[in-house]
């Protein structure tokens, strides 16, 4: 329940000796939570899986209703006291039309946005409502922001709910609380899901400088002379806006299709995003470094590759590539997968 | 100020009007400062929500506050009493709706505004009251649901048909707990409705003051009878006694002390006593025979006396009984009251000789009034043997000579003398007074009764309106007591058999009230309707109290325990708020599964049984791959219920849907050849 999450968290300062029992608490509350709702990436919630509690505005209310109740029996007054019997009426039922207007519901995770650390991730759900209208229903990660949705009936509906990735690699955002104290105010009926949702993370981008050059090998640098710029260093596959000048017309007299002379003037451009030049920096530091580089340069559109302790990908450049590239700074040091969902659930 | 600490457009809106809708009905008791200061506070937020004023500063609220107090100082004089309260109370609500700028401040002033409306029962209880104040809880329901709502719901109407729906679900489970719920009675005293306009019967009589009363119209009270009710002509609701008169108006005493008891008999007073300290004065009433049981139902007067037959017996705890025999309540009726009452119609008052003292009260006269009365009266003392033959003769006199009127001429100061033998037209206060003082003249004991005559009989019950007010006089006799004498009798004797309505067709002129049109057969219809709808009510519904309750359950468990009724209660509850969850639930039902999906299903518990659990988010594919691995031996049989589940499910074949049932039924785990351990 966020109220005892909420009272423990406040335990810190003077009270910090009870943090011992907090977390205890935590850890019992988590674990009831995984038992009655696992994770999934689709969860239709019922009433195993809703709490439902009067908000203060609802004990607001009880305490409206007792004035009134002392008001109809002081006075012996018949319409007064019905006036208070129909506010506890209408206390009872909506309870119900609270729960309802969650229970049936479901949610499912369908995919979120890669981010970068301490940015905010987008995560989009979809929501089928079933037979029923669903008012005000607001949804927020443990650290996001509200997002507040209402379905017609029938009418599936795709929304991101934001949550900001405070941790490099496979980011798990913890469990979304979906909750809704439609219609009156009075009551809160909520739920905390686990939808699996796994935000892959960058490294939080860090100016380092200016790019280092290209070409950060000598041996290379001799093969690929940049003043040379005529060196023959092979074909590839003519493609549209290739100088006609470089076309390997011999290769195509003999039938073997369309080719570029490749020289060596064309591969100079290479960078290398190499671990090894931000010596002294420990390893966030490097990585956020790496990646504020390998986002300059796909704008500069020049080719990079990446080096680091036991991954290599070669320069090249483009979305793909770029992907690959932050991937593979997200993920260093950390699991390559995201965590299986049964295994996830278990280890926790 | 975070978006969910704004109040909603829409919930402004409704609170307005909820607003006025609640303090509408306590217009009339409310300083008109105030409904100004309620106009001014509504524009006020509407020009706050525009954005053209702004909310009133710490002094402005502090001015406005001082303002307030002392503008009720001044409009009651007083702030004890409920009238000041609860213009206090509407006052704060006024001056919180000018401050209100957080969600928690909306709550404030809505969850007052029920307060306010609960307060609105204490001075009108009607059936339109009771529609009126559930108006109110609906439109209170609105605003309230408008601000849970949040942002975003822009249509203003879109809450009252859900509010409306709510507030008709929660009527059964009312209605259980207005039977059942244990009534305490008042728990504190708590001050009353003091209206200054006291209406009915008054506690002295001026010529002229009945005839204005009956014009009013409008009800006075109902009798209910056990049994079968009396004849009109012994409908006779006594209220006052007079027995003093200053020459002009006669009124009743008030105070004094007597040889034989006090003023009054409270039956709380004498159940409480520890000694027998019963007034001396009670032995002089005696039950003959005949009696009538019957309950009132009164409206509230604002006064203390109360009406019932002579000669009436209560034993309602507030209620008391005069020396003269009438029956007065322990405070003014400031709220509908209703007593049982039993009637012994014969009776003996005072039929012992009166004492001296007794004597010179009942035939006191003041002097310098009324010469030629008087000197008529000791004439006829002297000539007649008997004091009934001067009665009579007084009544012979009236009858054949003196006219019934609802517009008698006015008199002067000599009253009696110019009515006698100059305009010889009068209504009931005529006659009566004009008896009294001629009998007291003659040495007889007389004195003038107020109350009600008649009544009018609808369906079991009696409406007895303020045009059925009337005065007659009692007579002391030797050896037969207090004898009621109506001299109007004598005059009209229409008007005591049939009513009043049966002499002066219109007798009820004010236009606000329905039985000025009771010559219009369509309104008057309607107006017996409203008189049965009203009686009712007051009847089932008002007076629903303990005793009520109580009868009630005693009615239907037998003896009445507290557990009894506290599992009623909760069984009735849960039954009704089960019935609506079943429904909601029914309305939201989850759409049931496609048969191909119900087939897998199927499979799947199948493989559960053995240990084999489909991971959630995992395949049809990766599924059955993985029973085929754990169960090799039935891979083929696996294989082809894969496969016609993917045709059913995704190439949409509806005609594998039959082999797909058929493989899934036959399919059966035979062995496992290794325990399945791990999943």
């Amino acid at each position: 329940m966020s109220l005892v999450r909420s009272v423990l968290t406040k335990l810190n300062g003077p009270l910090r000796w009870l943090s011992g029992p907090k977390r205890y608490f935590l850890r019992q509350f988590e674990r009831m939570l995984q038992r009655n709702i696992p994770t999934d990436h689709r969860i239709t919630l019922n009433r195993k899986k809703l709490f439902i509690f009067p908000t203060a505005a609802g004990f607001g209310y009880i305490a409206t209703i007792g004035l009134v109740w002392l008001v109809g029996t002081n006075y012996e007054n018949n319409l007064a006291l019905a006036m208070a019997y129909l506010m506890m009426s209408l206390f009872v039922v909506v309870i119900h039309h609270t729960h309802f207007n969650l229970s049936g519901l479901s949610i499912a995770f369908v995919q979120a946005k890669p981010t970068f650390e301490g940015e905010d991730a987008e995560v989009w759900l979809v929501a089928e409502p079933g037979r029923r209208v669903r008012e005000n229903m607001v949804l927020r990660w443990p650290q996001g922001s509200e997002t507040l949705v209402s379905l017609e009936p029938g009418e599936q509906a795709r929304f991101a709910v934001y949550v900001k990735a405070h941790e490099r690699g496979w980011f798990y955002p913890g469990r979304i609380t979906v909750k809704s104290v439609y219609p009156l105010g009075i009551f809160r009926c909520w739920t905390h899901l686990d939808l699996g949702v796994q935000i892959l993370t960058y490294p939080k981008p860090i100016n380092a400088g200016p790019i280092p050059p290209a070409v950060g090998n000598n041996d290379e640098g001799k093969l690929h002379s940049l003043h040379g710029g005529e060196d023959f260093a092979g074909l590839k596959t003519y493609q549209l806006g290739d100088s006609l000048r470089h076309v390997a017309w011999k290769q195509y007299a003999r039938g073997q299709g369309l080719h570029t002379k490749n020289f060596s003037a064309f591969l100079d451009s290479r960078h290398w995003l190499d671990w090894d030049l931000l010596a002294g920096l420990d390893t966030e530091a490097r990585l956020s470094r790496l990646t504020y580089w390998a986002l300059e340069l796909e704008k500069t559109a020049s080719d990079y590759g990446l080096r680091l302790p036991g991954v290599e990908i070669i320069p090249s450049r483009g979305k793909h590539h770029q992907d690959a590239v932050l991937k593979a700074l997200a993920l260093f040091g950390k699991s390559d997968e995201p965590a299986s969902l049964t295994v996830k659930g278990e280890k926790r | 100020m975070s978006l969910s600490e704004q109040i909603p457009r829409n919930c402004f809106a409704w609170m307005l009007l909820a607003l006025v809708a609640i303090i509408l009905p306590h217009a009339t008791h409310l300083p008109v400062w105030e409904l100004v200061a309620l106009t001014v506070a509504l524009i006020w937020r509407v020009q706050l929500y525009r954005g053209v004023w702004r909310y009133p500063g710490l002094w402005a609220k502090v001015l406005l506050a001082v303002l307030s107090i002392a503008g009720l100082r001044l409009a009651y004089g007083r702030f004890l009493g409920l009238e000041p309260m609860v213009a206090l109370l509407i006052i704060s609500v006024i001056l919180k709706l000018l401050e209100m700028n957080k969600r928690r401040d909306a709550f404030m002033v809505i969850y007052l505004g029920f307060f306010v409306t609960a307060t609105q029962f204490l001075f009108h209880q009607n059936i339109f009251a009771a529609f009126y104040g559930f108006f109110c809880v609906l439109l209170l329901m609105t605003t309230l649901m408008a601000l849970s709502r949040g942002p975003g719901v822009d249509d203003l109407r879109s809450g009252i048909p859900v509010a409306f729906k709510l507030m008709m679900q929660s009527l059964p489970v009312m209605l259980v707990l207005f039977l059942l719920f244990p009534r305490l009675g008042n728990l504190w005293a708590v001050p009353m409705p003091q209206h200054t306009a006291k209406t009915g019967v008054s506690d002295t009589m001026s010529p002229g003051d009945f005839s204005s009363l009956s014009r009013g119209g409008g009800r006075a009270f109902t009798a209910t009878f056990e049994g079968e009710v009396p004849s009109a002509r012994d409908l006779y609701w006594r209220g006052m006694v007079m027995d003093e008169f200053d020459g002009r108006t006669w009124s009743s005493r008030k105070w004094g002390f007597y040889p034989d008891g006090g003023m009054v008999e409270w039956n709380k007073a004498s159940k409480n006593a520890t000694s027998p300290t019963a007034n001396q004065w009670r032995v002089n009433a005696e039950p003959i025979g005949r009696s009538v049981s019957y309950s009132i139902i009164m409206d509230p007067t604002h006064r203390s006396w109360l009406f019932a037959l002579h000669l009436a017996e209560s034993t309602h705890e507030d209620l008391g009984v005069s020396r003269n025999f009438t029956l007065r309540s322990l405070s003014p009726v400031a709220q509908r009251f209703q007593f049982d009452v039993v009637s012994y119609l014969d009776h003996k008052v005072e039929s012992e000789p009166l004492p001296q003292w007794r004597y010179k009260q009942e035939t006191a006269l003041p002097d310098g009034y009324n010469p030629r009365t008087r000197a008529l009266a000791q004439q006829w003392r002297e000539e007649e043997n008997s004091s009934e033959a001067v009665v009579d003769r007084f009544l012979a006199w009236v009858g054949s000579e003196f006219t019934y009127t609802l517009e008698p001429p006015l008199l002067g100061r000599n009253s009696v003398d110019e009515f006698l033998w100059q305009t010889q037209r009068g209504f009931c206060e005529h006659f009566a007074s004009s008896f009294v003082v001629f009998m007291r003249a003659a040495g007889i004991p007389a004195r003038v009764v107020s109350g009600y005559q008649g009544g009018e009989l609808v369906e079991g019950f009696i409406t007895v309106s303020q045009a059925d007010a009337h005065a007659w006089a009692e007579v002391w006799f030797e050896g037969r007591g207090w004898v009621r004498v109506d001299p109007t009798a004598a005059v009209s004797p229409l008007r005591i058999e049939s009513g009043i309505n049966s002499v002066f067709e219109r007798s009820v002129t004010n236009p606000l009230s329905m039985e000025a049109y009771r010559h219009i057969s369509s309104l008057n219809w309607m107006r017996l309707q409203m008189e049965k709808l009203n009686y009712n009510w007051q009847r089932w519904v008002l007076n629903y109290d303990r005793e009520q309750q109580y009868g009630m359950l005693s009615r239907w468990l037998g003896i009445v325990e507290a557990w009894k009724i506290g599992v009623l209660m909760l069984a009735s509850v849960a039954g009704i708020v089960g019935i609506i969850a079943l429904w909601m639930w029914w309305h939201g039902r989850p759409e049931p599964l496609s048969p191909g999906f119900q087939a897998f299903q199927r499979f799947a518990v199948k493989l559960k049984k053995v240990g084999i659990v489909r991971e959630p988010g995992e395949g049809i594919r990766d599924f059955s791959r993985r029973a085929q691995d754990l169960l090799p031996d039935q891979a083929p049989e696996i294989q082809r219920i894969e496969r016609l589940l993917q045709s059913v499910l995704y190439a949409e074949q509806s005609e594998c849907l039959g082999p797909l049932r058929e493989e899934v039924a036959r399919f059966k785990v035979r062995s496992i050849s290794a325990p399945i351990t791990s999943r």
